[in-house]
């Protein structure tokens, strides 16, 4: 997906397929953009 | 996700969002478990241009010794810019002007600070005892080169011709 710089906050949906329940660890991940530079870091679990 | 915003050009860039799985931290596996992101730049940080690429300066009599030139940043003006600039000889044959001999070398970097529209360079000229009789007459360059970010441009005029002349009414 391709987001504006300016656009302030970014949505991501994640999608639970199997409908199972159980939590999933959710993170970010430099490339050519940084963190701190460019993005706000996330590291976060979710509960499905 | 929580995109920075700035006001400085900068290419186009992406990160990545992951899911892993708790405990031993691996990426889950799968092409579906990561989403690229891709932060698309909206500055513009504009044109550079000399306001007169041709300038006559009369460089004999009061206030001859500096020629002052201007260079203006156009279509837009986000975060800071820099560009280098320097002196050169133009070959016109006789009326080149000589480094040292008809102006003083000039080099450095304009920094144009966000928002900044226009920015002056003096070069220093150097005087000569003329006749009545006797004309000046030289052509010398000033060059923009060597623009940062990469996304600001240098006009194709980027070589700023500077005629020196006797008479101040020649002048413009």
């Amino acid at each position: 997906m391709s987001v504006s710089e300016s656009i302030g906050d970014a949505r991501v949906v994640i999608l639970n397929k199997s409908k199972a329940e159980g939590k999933v660890g959710v993170r970010t991940r430099d490339y050519t953009a940084k963190k701190v530079e460019d993005y706000i870091e996330k590291v976060e679990i979710i509960d499905f | 996700m929580t995109i920075i915003d700035d006001s400085n050009w900068e290419p186009d860039e992406d990160f990545f969002v992951e899911l892993f799985e708790i405990g031993s931290e691996k990426k889950l596996d799968g092409r579906d478990t990561e989403c690229k992101i891709t932060i698309l730049d909206d500055d513009k940080p504009g044109q550079l241009a000399f306001v007169n690429p041709n300038v006559r300066h009369a460089a004999v009599g009061p206030n001859s010794r500096i020629v002052s030139i201007d260079v203006k940043r156009i279509h837009d003006a986000d975060g800071v810019v820099t560009v280098e600039y320097k002196t050169i000889e133009i070959n016109e044959g006789e009326r080149t002007a000589r480094t040292g001999i008809d102006f003083e070398e000039a080099k450095g970097t304009l920094k144009f600070p966000p928002n900044e529209v226009m920015m002056t360079i003096d070069v220093k000229i150097i005087d000569k005892e003329l006749s009545e009789d006797q004309e000046r007459d030289e052509i010398f360059g000033l060059k923009l080169y060597n623009a940062f970010p990469a996304g600001v441009k240098i006009s194709k005029r980027d070589v700023c011709r500077i005629e020196l002349v006797k008479d101040a009414k020649a002048a413009r």
